[in-house]
């Protein structure tokens, strides 16, 4: 099975670091899109459906908090697997995003095995449901 | 400067050069021979305390991070956006690590995106605690300031 990610960030610096390192997961990928904040990464939901959402915090128009709460309110999106790759690193912060249904947290800087990690757990979860 | 924030800024610096660009992070020497920086930027925090954190850093090293992680570019417009680009990420991956270094895991804090300064200057002092530290990257030349102008701004 291939898999639709969707990563947003608003540094393309990010953007193509992540897309090379879920490439070389090892995991098959069928497609990945990209959006610079929460409000296009929406937009990429009109017509995209992600395996999981990589979706940093600090973005301009709307910040991954916001993303995650419209998510969580949409019957559609809300089991969407996000993770957050952030570079804050507050274990408050992290506890309240894990009660907004976050399902993962990764830490800027990040090292490949960490990304790779998460997407083996979230998929290989999924396909355990399946 | 307290042993507790040249630590603070030097294991946060490390941490983030090293492994998001495969950079080697050192204290100064005094007979290094560093190439100096011309780019800087500067970010503020607001949460269990206010302040900014600033960073200088050379041209040099972001091209150099820039080609290690993307694919070279003989564009010079091209070039100078990935400059900036990684100057922004770099500072604010040393931001939110320091801010954890220093204050610890529980304190919640909102950064506002960070700011490209023209030129090399660093912003001028506007706190109470500063702490300021250079360093080697690569033979280049870095230097952080951290401003704390409020601990209980909550």
């Amino acid at each position: 099975m291939a898999y639709n990610i969707l990563i947003v960030d608003d540094s393309a610096l990010t953007r193509t670091v992540m897309e090379r390192t879920v490439r070389m997961c090892g995991v098959e990928i069928n497609e990945i899109r990209m959006a610079e904040h929460g409000k296009a990464a929406l937009d990429a939901l009109n017509n995209f459906w992600p395996d999981i959402v990589f979706c940093d915090i600090n973005m301009p128009v709307m910040d991954g908090l916001q993303f995650v709460q419209t998510l969580q309110n949409s019957p559609e999106w809300r089991d969407l697997p996000v993770v957050i790759v952030s570079t804050e690193g507050s274990e408050t912060r992290m506890e309240e995003l894990r009660r907004s249904g976050v399902q993962g947290y990764i830490r800027k800087p990040f090292a490949p095995e960490e990304v790779s990690a998460m997407m083996q757990q979230l998929l290989g979860a999924q396909n355990n449901v399946r | 400067m307290s042993a507790n924030s040249e630590q603070a800024i030097l294991e946060a610096a490390s941490r983030v050069f090293e492994t998001s660009a495969f950079l080697s992070v050192a204290p100064l020497h005094s007979e290094d021979e560093l190439v100096e920086p011309d780019q800087a930027a500067t970010m503020t925090f607001r949460g269990a305390a206010a302040g900014r954190v600033s960073m200088r850093v050379s041209s040099e090293m972001l091209d150099t991070i820039a080609n290690n992680l993307l694919e070279p570019s003989e564009d010079a417009t091209e070039q100078a956006q990935r400059r900036t680009d990684v100057l922004k990420e770099m500072l604010n991956m040393v931001c939110g690590n320091l801010l954890t270094e220093y204050f610890g895991a529980e304190p919640v804090f909102d950064l506002s995106p960070p700011e490209v300064l023209g030129g090399s200057d660093l912003p001028p002092p506007s706190a109470q605690d500063i702490y300021k530290l250079a360093f080697n990257v690569e033979d280049t030349l870095a230097e952080v300031l951290f401003e704390i102008q409020d601990r209980c701004n909550c």
